[in-house]
């Protein structure tokens, strides 16, 4: 009889073992793989960074070579997407400026959150009047007209044409919205037993902050993060098709487009102004769509 | 009903006069315009080895006690006194040290443990941040922990997540069992559990006192529950103790007029053997502006003038049976 039990329970431990350990992150992979569109979209970004990496490959042209021979030439087999107002390759900057909208996402991104999250985790950990000063100065930097401010900034700085100007400076604006959502989640989390529990055991403020507090804020931020990545992007573009972004000889997604400025180009030149405006769209969209998709997947209140 | 033989020792925690005032600001200038008067006045003492048990409303200031006694609060005055130390009156570091003697058992199984570490992780956790164990020695503590309350090895490098509410409590105890501590707070931890699971975290809390020695100051509403475990039980009343005595007395003879409307109210298990229920009218006054004297005059069946003037003195009615109230003789 008690053998018999004892079989039973080793059976049973074994069984336990064997089975696959549920991690937090494979849980989040699990849900995220259910979206279609997310998954559509997260494939479209993958591809779009192979791009940007692979860009000599995919093109012998260089993209700022200026050809006024080759004027606004319809696209034919030696360039592929016609050619621009300059003789330069449409499709050889369509390539290469995937670097350029990409790098502007990713770096004003890090930023944002590097801003953010430092100043929300302090205002929200240690409340009080470390707090008050914060926020007060958040709110400050969010009533700043932003288009304005940023052109301005630009303007000022003498940095038209500087691409690494314009990722600081929608960095530098961008941050409030983070740092108020990751002091939200600091002010929950703070009264959670976990962290008292911890208070209890002795833990350090690092400690707290870093183990216990900040991995469970992330979920929000990683959604909120992901969307003005396509923010950012967009800023961008909006920013060089007035000219005040990226310079004439950084191929961008945004400088393109402003070609377009004209009705002429408009009606008879599709093939300067259709492929960047459809690449920002598909790009933006790709990642809303990984965005909505990460936010569903890293919900708590869902359950499989 | 606990064990009678139970070694009772000395003093190991003195609270007096433990008051928790929580400001409540208003306006532009965050003025402080009143206080929720949580605690106001508390006194009591723990024994080595006995369970004190805490009861009373939502409300009433036992979990702020609790809190407070451990400095996860800072009480606004009082006293209070570990192995005869003040440890109010202790640096952070000082204190840091201090809390490897006093632990704490949450309520809520689903929010005391952090979803993004496994069970090896929190349980380990103790003995890392006060640099016991490392590497193999820390997990062989804790596996042994788990093998305590009650839970299997492989647990071991499982998340919260995958257990039920009695499991994830038990995870909470060989937390706080980690460090061997000498006194655990247990904040209402059966209260979000099903019934039939309480009485099994329950016994197991019993075990782990007789087997390692410790002290419980026990909180909770259920007071089928807290007679279970207690040696003496505290009332409390919206801040205030009302009533404390051993857990004998206090159940076969309350004194005070609010102990015995509680325990009237306790369900009877037969239902031809109906006791007599006192009412109670009214709610709970608020703790921002409590009654003035007694502050259980304004619901009192026995309120005489003198409840509403004077606030009773904390004294000895029986020996070792404390009151506050008028009427008592």
């Amino acid at each position: 009889m008690t053998q018999r039990k004892q079989v039973a329970a080793e059976i049973t431990s074994a069984l336990a073992e064997s089975s696959e350990i549920l991690t937090p992150g494979r849980i989040v992979w699990r849900r995220f793989r259910k979206s279609k569109l997310a998954v559509l979209g997260s494939i479209i970004l993958l591809f779009l960074i192979v791009v940007a990496f692979a860009a000599p490959l995919l093109t012998t042209h260089d993209p700022n070579y200026i050809n006024m021979g080759q004027f606004r030439r319809a696209p034919s087999e030696n360039h592929l997407l016609g050619t621009d107002s300059l003789g330069r390759d449409v499709w050889a900057r369509l390539v290469y400026g995937s670097r350029v909208s990409l790098s502007v996402g990713l770096v004003s991104v890090s930023i944002i959150l590097l801003i953010g999250v430092t100043f929300g985790s302090i205002a929200g950990y240690f409340g009080g009047l470390i707090d008050d000063g914060l926020m007060r100065f958040t709110e400050v930097i969010m009533a700043f007209p932003a288009f304005l401010f940023t052109l301005t900034l630009i303007a000022a700085l003498d940095g038209q044409g500087n691409i690494f100007l314009v990722m600081l400076v929608l960095g530098i604006l961008g941050w409030p919205g983070v740092a108020r959502l990751v002091r939200g989640e600091f002010l929950t989390l703070r009264e959670r037993e976990f962290v008292l529990s911890a208070k209890t055991l002795g833990a350090s403020h690092a400690r707290i902050l870093f183990k216990h507090i900040l991995p469970n804020a992330m979920a929000p931020v990683i959604v909120v993060a992901t969307l003005s990545i396509a923010g950012s992007i967009l800023a961008e573009a909006g920013l060089s098709f007035i000219g005040m972004g990226a310079g004439p000889n950084t191929p961008s997604w945004g400088s393109m487009l402003s070609e377009a400025n004209s009705r002429l180009v408009l009606q008879r030149y599709p093939w300067l102004w259709v492929p960047p405006g459809l690449a920002i769209l598909i790009t933006v969209l790709s990642i809303s769509f990984v965005g909505d998709g990460l936010r569903d997947a890293l919900d708590p209140r869902m359950k499989e | 009903m606990s064990s009678a033989n139970k070694e009772i020792g000395q003093v190991l925690l003195n609270v007096e006069d433990l008051v928790k005032y929580f400001p409540i600001k208003a306006g532009f200038f965050k003025r402080v315009v009143n206080h929720v008067k949580a605690v106001d006045g508390v006194s009591f003492q723990v024994h080595k080895g006995e369970t004190l048990g805490l009861v009373g409303e939502s409300g009433c200031g036992k979990t702020t006690t609790a809190r407070s006694v451990l400095r996860l609060q800072e009480p606004t005055s009082g006293v209070v006194e570990f192995e005869g130390r003040n440890i109010l009156k202790l640096s952070r570091e000082e204190m840091r040290r201090q809390r490897r003697d006093m632990q704490i058992i949450f309520q809520d199984p689903y929010s005391s443990l952090n979803p993004r570490l496994t069970v090896g992780q929190i349980i380990g956790e103790p003995l890392l941040i006060h640099g016991i164990a490392d590497g193999k020695g820390r997990e062989k503590r804790v596996q042994e922990l788990l093998e305590v309350v009650g839970l299997a090895s492989y647990h071991y490098r499982r998340y919260p997540h995958e257990f039920s509410g009695g499991q994830r409590q038990r995870i909470g105890i060989a937390r706080a069992l980690a460090l061997n501590p000498k006194l655990i707070v247990c904040d209402e931890p059966v209260s979000a559990l099903d019934v039939s699971i309480q009485s099994q975290v329950l016994n197991l809390l019993e075990d782990l006192q007789g087997e390692f020695d410790l002290t419980y100051m026990f909180i909770a509403h259920n007071l089928s529950v807290v007679r279970h475990i207690s040696d003496r039980v505290g009332v409390m009343y919206l801040g205030r103790l009302a009533e404390l005595a051993s857990s004998q007395d206090l159940y076969s003879d309350p004194l005070h007029p609010y102990t015995q409307i509680l325990l009237s109210a306790i369900p009877q298990p037969n239902p031809r053997r109906q006791r007599e229920r006192i009412a109670v009218s009214g709610d709970v006054p608020s703790p921002i502006d409590p009654p003035s004297g007694c502050r259980f005059h304004t619901r009192c069946p026995y309120a005489e003038p003198i409840c509403k003037e004077e606030v009773p003195e904390w004294r000895e009615a029986k020996p070792g049976h404390m009151v506050a109230c008028h009427i008592v003789k």
